[in-house]
């Protein structure tokens, strides 16, 4: 098991700095940093400039650049951002902080929710509840994201104050304008909508992967088997079918990172919520070299890391794989 | 072996396309360019693309200054003192001057660059102000003052104020400012009568119109201003929220391109303007908007003393261009469209920002219309920083539609419609005047308003620039934007609408009043700035000035809500003007 | 026991059976169908051209009537006509889109799985990596990047036009069905007439194009459903947040009208995004039942089990 995991994570070390380089260049050649430095900055001294350069690795060769960027990156000698000229760690970790609480709540309750409706349906196959599931599930995943979103925001905050005199849930931002501190009511409070844009996209994935992994389980040999030993059907759903029925869906559930910050970013466009989303955005919107590129490291680690995990939960869960 | 060998190819493939992609991209092929620049007089050749565009020069030369120059002399409020106690002295005046003439990466030094001293009077709380010329726009300086003591080097803040302002010499100084909000509290040693109102004023940067309308009725701000659009009207109809539209100083046109390209040449310039039907635009476009606007007829100026109202009125007429086009040799091709000589048509780029919805449905709207009038027109579009910091100022377009703002002060008009401040080699290509006009009597007369103390004779001047304008077909003036405020009624009270129209917005808040009891006042912004610095880049910003810099800088003249100037309680009387 | 006949019945008329029993997707069939002749039948169906105005104005924000069966959008168009052409542009770019990933999707996918080894190993790599990119991400990172480089604007066109969106779907499009393929060329690679094929000396490319591609149809079919919608999403994302076809351009896509949605829910303006975004949803939904019952239709699995 040891050898399987230290394999996978001496893959991933080379996979990590090729796909930060191709970013890099993909970056470079996108977004002209340079060209966003002067433009903001059409005053400044070819001191300057030259500085800004070699912190941003943007030399003429591309491969060069790259080395002499990673050096600065390593070592936390991180570039400011082109416009305002702010320090990128501060703003990163806060939209980190952010997205991380949203995702993961919005993820468990998603996911916990998804399967539950999924055994749900899968417990009567072809029945109305089965087919009401998966019409909802398809309706689910069909509409964007904004549409769903942007339906909430109006029922919850605009139509509900009207009704009810207050808003249930706000519309934007993390806490209510002029609030200092910590407080988790509130957080949770302004979190609520967005995180129920993203968990239902969640919901109508899983919903269906859990139906048909589980049918498929139950209809298998070993199931038969079990069967026939006179075991009560929920045991056998309990310790046999769920067991088997969720190798799939965690390896979906772990290379969805990437689909999980793709729904974020149209969310926290819509609630304005300040989260990794929202981050990029603007930081793309604005041609900003120094503020994407930590961004884009950070978003590939993560999908390395989280690859890795599947690899070993599955391995974990299945013990034909750890002997490969 | 033989599949390790072809895999390997492959990947090394693979690395050396990305390469080779790296490579190709980026640098534009220069094209060869002629050694002297070609003077254009007209008459002959006019240089049709942007290549060409490199080698046009003038020959305008800037009236000499035949004064010796003015000085003027301010008396500072023996009361008058920042947020910690400190008096407003000659330094702070002074401060303010050094800053914004001599800070890498100033915005503007126009004006400053005209003051060659500022000195104490008979007391540090009398100011001197020496001017190399007469300087008529003077009532637009020292407007918004830098506190001396909260910089250590006045001839260099680039630095400083990157996310906070410490000082104040107005009703309310800043608390804290982050990315989230900006917190107001009263400033105790505000010497004025109009002190704060209500104890806490916060601002929110709200990402777009639906977020802010869907924040204000559910009640998590209490003010917008947001930009005007059609639909906006309904979209806040809510009983608890009331409005105010009044008409401010920006507007809207259509500015053409007359350095290089199809404009260069002026038959075909004008007669491209006379067939644009702006009456009927201003119907489809910007009456579903605001159903009280007024086609603007003074051209880059809202309607005041110094514009007549009727400048550019009657700049339709279909039939007059197609007889100007067919008396000077054009036909119209076997494609439709207007070709000289033979030649092909010329193509016209039309370009704005993507995202703005108004634009694009002109351009939807027009193309079709002037297409069948017989002129090759195609939209070409890019993002708004493409748009305004690539595109419009290295003159890469031939028509532009933007919306600028007017101070106050008709001196704007001199650095964007001058001669010498048309980007050429001559001047680094660093001017303003990004329509390439050059027209010399316009120049003189533009640079004899700037230093003529006379507002009667300045007003004529300017009148007859815009006549000019008019004839030479530079602009097609369209729309003068709304300013409006939104504010729920049952959370902000007192004169909300006051100063809406203002060139500093909103700027009464010290007087508003907290309605529901929860002791703040929530503002949203469309804008958020990235820095605080006053002087640099990032105050290039109306929403970034409006928020931060307006509030707490003390001036000399504030702007009225009628657009005017008035002077403020940081001086004892009117400023004396010394003509030298 | 008598000698019966039993009627021979081949794979492809049971898929076509099992894809009738799902009365959702044939119900998809009929309705997309109908969306597809209004589209192709425009120069008939829609009323008024893409940027007419119903009336002179006041022609703005007018609700469904007699001139206008879906109401007006904010400078006086009919809809309803630029449903019609928003629709058509979006099928189109779906379309071509989906045909050119599953072209490239196929061929590379077939021959990984075919050929295994290091390129295998490197494809799905590559394929995976991009996969778990987020997808906006990625499409706009690549969008700006393909915009960069001049010299590719006169195959691709510039980053305004319906061709260049077309090329940017592609690029993404055939992963997903380049790793469907292989998947199938795999599970197929070991059987017995592949073997005999291989023992007969026939070439890797006439194995690939006559044996394992026609075997495949029915996973290639579902994949090129998947793409479409897909791709019509994915220019509804890129239209909603400004990169995608140019509003200016003459033309319009059921992106831009389900973007020009967003401003019109507060406004009470209901028939600017009613009916663009159910067209969408309409659209999509269509598109997955079918995808989805070809699926199930064409399964391996239940062919063997029932």
């Amino acid at each position: 098991m040891l050898r399987y995991v230290v394999r996978r994570i001496a893959w991933a070390i080379p996979t990590l700095l090729l796909v930060t380089f191709l970013v890099y260049v993909a970056l470079r050649l996108g977004t002209n940093p340079v060209n966003s430095y002067l433009r903001s900055n059409p005053r400044a001294s070819a001191e300057k400039i030259a500085q800004y350069k070699e912190l941003n690795g943007l030399g003429s060769n591309y491969v060069t650049g790259y080395w002499g960027w990673l050096k600065h990156f390593v070592t936390l000698d991180w570039p400011r951002s082109i416009k305002g000229s702010r320090e990128v760690l501060p703003a990163l970790k806060d939209a980190l902080a952010n997205s991380l609480r949203l995702g993961a709540a919005a993820t468990v309750v998603g996911v916990v929710i998804g399967l539950g409706i999924g055994v749900f349906a899968a417990l009567r196959p072809g029945g109305r509840r089965d087919v009401t599931v998966n019409t909802a599930a398809f309706i689910g995943i069909s509409i964007p994201p904004y549409i769903s979103a942007i339906l909430l925001q109006l029922l919850f905050a605009v139509y509900w104050s009207r009704w009810f005199g207050h808003t249930l849930f706000p519309t934007s931002g993390v806490y209510p304008p002029g609030h200092s501190g910590f407080n988790a009511v509130l957080m949770a409070k302004h979190m609520a909508l967005p995180m129920i844009v993203v968990a239902i996209q969640i919901i109508a994935v899983y919903s269906r992967y859990m139906r048909s992994s589980l049918l498929d389980v139950m209809n298998s040999d070993y199931m038969r088997t079990a069967r026939s030993k006179g075991i009560s059907e929920s045991q056998i759903l309990i310790r046999h079918g769920m067991r088997n029925a969720l190798i799939p869906v965690v390896t979906i559930a772990a290379l969805d990172v990437g689909s999980i910050v793709g729904g974020l970013i149209i969310t926290e466009n819509i609630f304005d919520y300040p989260g990794m989303g929202l981050y990029f955005l603007r930081a793309f919107n604005d041609g900003d070299f120094p503020l994407m590129m930590p961004w884009m490291v950070l978003i590939v680690a993560s999908i390395l890391l989280f690859n890795l995990i599947a690899d070993v939960t599955y391995a974990w869960l299945d013990p034909r794989i750890r002997l490969e | 072996m033989r599949k390790t060998k072809k895999a390997i190819k492959f990947a090394v493939g693979l690395v050396a396309l990305s390469f080779v992609a790296a490579a190709c991209g980026g640098g534009n092929s220069d094209t060869a360019s002629s050694d002297a620049p070609a003077v254009v007089t007209p008459g002959v050749s006019y240089p049709t693309n942007l290549a060409d565009c490199v080698n046009v020069a003038y020959d305008y030369v800037k009236p000499e200054s035949t004064s010796n120059g003015m000085t003027v002399t301010y008396d500072i409020a023996p009361e008058a003192v920042w947020e910690d106690g400190s008096a407003i002295t000659v330094a702070d005046f002074k401060a303010t001057w050094d800053s914004v003439l001599n800070t890498p990466g100033s915005l503007s030094t126009v004006g400053y660059d005209q003051i060659t001293a500022v000195d104490a009077g008979t007391s540090d709380k009398q100011v001197v102000a020496t001017f190399k010329s007469v300087y008529a726009p003077y009532k637009s300086l020292f407007g918004g003052l830098i506190k001396a003591a909260s910089v250590k080097n006045t001839a260099d803040i680039s630095g400083d104020f990157a996310d906070f302002i410490p000082y104040s010499g107005r009703p309310y100084k800043m608390k804290s400012w982050s990315k989230d909000q900006i917190i107001y509290v009263p400033n105790e040693n505000y010497w004025g009568t109009d002190k704060a109102v209500t104890k806490k004023i916060v601002m929110v940067p709200k990402a777009d119109s639906d977020t802010e309308i869907a924040s204000l009725k559910a009640g998590e701000v209490d003010f917008i201003y947001p930009q005007y659009y059609g639909g906006i009207t309904e979209a806040v109809a809510q009983d608890n929220i009331s409005s105010s539209v009044q008409f401010g100083g920006d507007f809207e046109g259509f500015y053409f391109n007359q350095k290089c390209g199809p404009f260069a040449d002026p038959i075909f310039r004008a007669a491209f303007s006379m067939s644009i039907d702006r009456e009927a635009l201003f119907e489809q476009i910007y009456i579903p908007i605001s159903d009280q606007g007024v086609l603007l007829q003074c051209g880059p100026i809202v309607p005041g003393p110094n514009c007549n109202g009727d400048e550019f009125a009657g700049s339709f007429d279909a039939a007059g261009a197609e007889t100007l086009l067919t008396d000077n040799g054009w036909a119209k091709g076997s494609d439709g469209y207007w070709a000289k000589d033979g030649e092909s048509a010329p193509a016209i780029r039309w370009i704005i920002n993507t995202g703005n919805t108004r634009r694009e449905n002109t351009q939807a709207y027009l193309i079709p219309l002037l297409q069948a009038a017989g002129f090759n027109i195609k939209s070409d579009n890019c993002d708004a920083a493409c748009y305004f910091q690539k595109r419009l100022p290295a003159l890469d377009f031939d028509m532009a539609m933007y919306i600028s703002t007017a101070p106050p002060d008709p001196g704007y008009l001199t650095s964007s419609f001058v001669c010498d401040q048309i980007p050429t080699a001559a001047n680094n290509n660093a001017g303003q005047n990004s329509q390439g006009w050059c027209n010399a009597e316009a120049s003189d007369l533009l640079y004899a308003a700037d230093v003529e103390a006379d507002t009667a004779v300045r007003a004529s001047n300017i009148k007859a620039v815009l006549q000019l304008m008019a004839a030479d077909h530079v602009m097609l003036p369209l729309f003068q934007f709304p300013k409006s405020g939104f504010w729920r009624t049952d959370k902000v009270g007192g004169p909300v609408d006051g100063e809406l129209n203002n060139y500093t917005a909103f700027i009464n808040f010290n007087q508003w009043t907290d309605v529901d009891g929860d002791g703040q006042i929530v503002i949203g912004a469309e804008q958020w700035p990235e820095c605080l610095n006053p002087v640099t880049e990032c105050a290039n910003s109306s929403w970034m000035v409006w928020t931060t810099v307006f509030p707490v800088s003390p001036g000399v003249w504030a702007t009225t809500n009628d657009g005017d100037y008035a002077l403020t309680n940081l001086v004892t009387g009117e400023p004396v003007v010394t003509v030298l | 026991m008598s000698d019966v006949e039993l009627p021979t019945i081949s794979p492809r008329r049971m898929a076509l059976k099992r894809f009738v029993s799902h009365k959702a997707a044939v119900a998809s069939c009929v309705v997309l169908g109908l969306f597809i002749l209004v589209v192709v039948l425009s120069p008939i169906t829609a009323r008024y051209g893409v940027n007419q105005s119903v009336r002179k104005p006041p022609n703005s924000f007018l609700p469904p009537q007699k001139i206008a069966w879906l109401g007006t959008d904010d400078i006086g168009r009919d809809i309803y006509s630029r449903l019609i052409y928003g629709i058509r542009v979006s099928l189109i770019i779906g379309l071509a889109s989906a045909i050119i990933s599953v072209a490239v999707g196929c061929v590379v996918g077939a021959v990984a799985g075919f050929r295994g080894g290091l390129f295998d190993d490197v494809v799905m790599r590559i394929t995976d990596l991009f996969l778990a990119f987020p997808f906006l991400v990625a499409l706009l990172v690549v969008r700006n990047m393909l915009g960069a480089l001049s010299w590719l604007s006169p195959i691709i066109g510039n980053s305004g036009s319906i061709r260049f969106i077309i090329f940017l779907l592609a690029i993404f499009g055939w992963m997903g069905v380049a790793r469907i393929v292989r998947g199938q060329v795999l599970s197929l690679k070991e059987r017995e007439f592949i073997e005999a094929s291989r023992a007969v000396g026939a070439s890797r490319r006439y194995i690939i194009l006559r044996h394992l591609l026609p075997n495949s149809i029915g996973p290639i079919m579902v994949a090129l459903t998947f793409s479409v919608v897909g791709a019509i999403i994915g220019e509804a994302t890129l239209s909603f947040f400004g990169y995608g076809p140019q509003a200016g351009a003459g033309t319009t896509s059921l992106g831009l009208l389900v973007g020009a949605a967003k401003g019109a829910v507060q406004t009470g303006f209901w028939w600017m995004a009613v009916f663009p975004c159910a067209a969408l949803v309409i659209i999509s939904l269509c598109i997955n039942f079918i995808g989805d019952a070809l699926r199930d239709a064409t399964d391996p699995r239940l062919e063997m089990g029932q």
